[in-house]
């Protein structure tokens, strides 16, 4: 064989690998992000939602797959035991320190 | 400091124009799943099939095919950047899963199939396989990511 014609498959697993190894280490997830405080912000939070949360919860927060979370009654500690330990479909650790708490800010304010 | 800037800018900018960025991804996914059946059709009307279905001259139907592609992986640029750099590899279920795997894929079927189109001396059945491998990978990353939103969270910009 020559190397054109082992090019295009070598060029295929190559960047697929690349793709795989970038997804893998996803330098720009907003949870990368260092730590602004030990309290969560609610606003921080909304923008950390959207990402992470709004396929299911909706981007509003209104519900889709998952439930709404308007009036919920929920405290940004419980919001946070939740997001900690997950709930029915709903798997554990969807966003984990400073973005948890950021994220249970948000969903507490709205849910009230 | 950087990530958090970069992943907030990104935000800022999509929301603009579109109320998120799962939104932003959604439409820019159907966009260039629009054009990936463009593709489709104009490829196949270049290797003579598709007559009446495609009516147009050889020489328009490959202008037509260029265009569409390049603008299609022009759509695909920010939804790689949130898929691949802000989201990242998860596999909570099995449409996610489907999806995160497609999606590694769909970049090195195109570059395999660039070369291929560059240089010669390939069999006439490896550009139709790798043209419609990527179809395909695009019509599976649609329907389990813009379809999905569409139909189980909001159908809306």
């Amino acid at each position: 064989m020559t190397r054109r014609q082992v090019a295009p498959p070598v060029v295929l697993v190559a960047v697929t690998l690349a793709t795989f190894g970038l997804a893998k280490w996803h330098p720009f997830s907003p949870s990368a992000a260092p730590a602004a405080s030990a309290a969560g912000d609610a606003t921080t939070g909304r923008r950390i939602f959207v990402v992470n949360c709004s396929g299911c919860h909706g981007v509003d927060a209104g519900g889709g797959v998952g439930p709404s979370l308007h009036g919920i009654g929920l405290t940004a500690p419980e919001v946070q035991q939740i997001v900690a330990t997950g709930r029915g479909v709903m798997p554990a650790g969807v966003v984990k320190g400073q973005d948890a708490a950021d994220v249970a800010a948000y969903v507490a304010r709205i849910a009230q | 400091m950087l990530t958090g800037d970069v992943s907030s800018t990104y935000t800022d900018i999509v929301e603009t124009v579109f109320s998120s960025t799962i939104a932003a991804k959604a439409w820019l996914a159907t966009g260039a799943a629009g054009l990936a059946v463009v593709q489709v059709l104009t490829a196949s009307r270049m290797w003579g099939k598709l007559h009446r279905v495609v009516p147009l001259s050889f020489p328009t139907a490959k202008r037509v095919h260029r265009w569409s592609g390049r603008l299609a992986v022009l759509l695909t640029i920010p939804v790689f950047f949130h898929c691949v750099t802000m989201l990242g590899w998860k596999t909570p279920d099995l449409r996610v899963t489907i999806h995160v795997v497609a999606g590694s894929f769909v970049y090195g079927v195109l570059a395999a199939k660039l070369l291929v189109i560059r240089w010669t001396g390939y069999p006439h059945w490896v550009l139709p396989v790798l043209g419609g491998s990527l179809a395909a990978v695009l019509a599976t990353l649609w329907l389990t990511s813009a379809l999905w939103y569409f139909t189980n969270v909001r159908f809306g910009f």
